[in-house]
């Protein structure tokens, strides 16, 4: 009886402690700066400040290395990242693809989002993207892909797009 | 006072009797309706698949909570906390121990059985959802068109089939190297930029994969956990 009594409350301790804990959530930033171009010869310039501006005409894509926050022993099923951009552009957005791929390369799952909230020459917004990385093994790894539009030309003024930071929540 | 006890006797199993008829009738009519819902979904319809994948949720959640205790007390009883001695000083807190193997592989068992689970919801879901005609016949048509551009070299689609919010892909491959980029070459082609997951589907000595691919702007049908 005495036996039964103490495995009950330990478990009822256990429990206790296993509600108690936070949802474990490796968040990280990181700015424009870490991304490389996948455009051939076109680069993209990167300001002092780690921001990454498309100064050309033409669009330019770049990928960004993400580092993964795998939980143990409660790992989260998806991953959010959350883009800071400038996205002057009247047609064109600067759209994002976040991929979570197998050690060997193999890309398993995608989710992609772009700014849709219209042109806007002078202030950054953010879109956010939910990514399934439960689909890869823990050893697999993640990569944000960005297409950012040329520059746009309005009378006098050329605006460029901007990468400013991302944020990655796993 | 023989009479007597036995008179208490007799009042005590009366009421236990009571009290398990009562319960009986209570719990009776909400047992019913799940009954007569397993009587009524024929085996392979979609009311038996939607229960089906019910009842593996259920049992799998019930599994990962069982393996969550064990694994914390694996972790506890593997990490000892040292006594300090007399007149020794506490020692600075040592960072957080790196997993084992056992553990990294015990949690990728888990995974495996999630993605499992996912992609059941996801068939579930190809197989069950209704037909939108306007947006399935002009995505099947885009996705059918991009196959045949350079990105997608070394890759044929076999089956597209769209729905309202998914579409399922059968793509077979020449090479590894087209399978790994496929994903990326898919999420690239204007109009689908939505969630798309890809599962290795090879048979015997042929590669092939699985795609499924949610409308642009929405995420696929499927339950995952914060």
């Amino acid at each position: 009886m005495k036996k039964s009594l103490s495995f009950v409350s330990k478990s009822v301790a256990a429990l206790a402690m296993l509600s108690a804990l936070p949802a474990l959530a490796g968040t990280a930033t990181y700015s424009g700066s870490l991304c490389t171009s996948v455009s051939g010869f076109a680069n993209p310039t990167i300001f002092r400040s780690g921001r990454l501006l498309n100064s050309t005409s033409n669009t330019i894509e770049v990928v960004c290395p993400i580092q993964r926050n795998v939980s143990i022993p409660s790992f989260t099923e998806s991953l959010s990242v959350s883009v800071t951009a400038l996205d002057p552009h009247l047609t064109e957005n600067v759209c994002c693809t976040a991929t979570v791929a197998e050690k060997d390369g193999t890309a398993l799952a995608s989710s992609a989002a772009c700014s849709n909230w219209g042109a806007n020459t002078s202030s950054h917004n953010t879109f956010s993207i939910s990514l399934p990385s439960v689909f890869a093994s823990l050893n697999g790894y993640v990569s944000l892909r960005c297409v950012l539009p040329g520059q746009y030309t309005s009378g006098s003024s050329t605006y460029s797009s901007v990468l400013a930071s991302f944020v990655v929540t796993e | 006072m023989r009479q007597v006890r036995w008179g208490i006797l007799g009042l005590a199993t009366a009421a236990v009797a009571a009290a398990g008829g009562w319960s009986m009738w209570g719990a009776t009519p909400e047992a019913t309706p799940a009954r007569e819902e397993a009587a009524e979904a024929r085996p392979g319809s979609p009311a038996d698949l939607t229960s089906e994948v019910r009842a593996l949720r259920a049992e799998l959640e019930a599994l990962r909570r069982g393996q969550g205790h064990l694994m914390q007390r694996v972790e506890s009883v593997g990490r000892p906390a040292p006594l300090p001695g007399p007149g020794e000083e506490a020692a600075p807190e040592p960072q957080a121990a790196a997993p084992t193997a056992q553990t990294l592989a015990t949690l990728e068992v888990a995974r495996e059985e999630r993605r499992q689970e996912l992609e059941a919801e996801l068939q579930a879901a190809a197989h069950t959802e209704p037909r939108d005609r306007d947006w399935a016949g002009q995505t099947e048509t885009l996705v059918t068109r991009a196959f045949s551009g350079a990105d997608f070299a070394g890759s044929r689609l076999t089956r597209v089939d769209c729905r309202t919010r998914m579409c399922v892909l059968e793509v077979e491959h020449d090479a590894a190297e087209a399978r790994a980029e496929l994903l990326s070459s898919l999420m690239r082609v204007n109009g689908l930029q939505g969630q798309a997951v890809m599962r290795p589907a090879d048979d015997g000595g042929r590669r092939a994969s699985r795609i499924y691919l949610s409308r642009a702007g929405e995420a696929l049908p499927m339950t995952l956990r914060p």
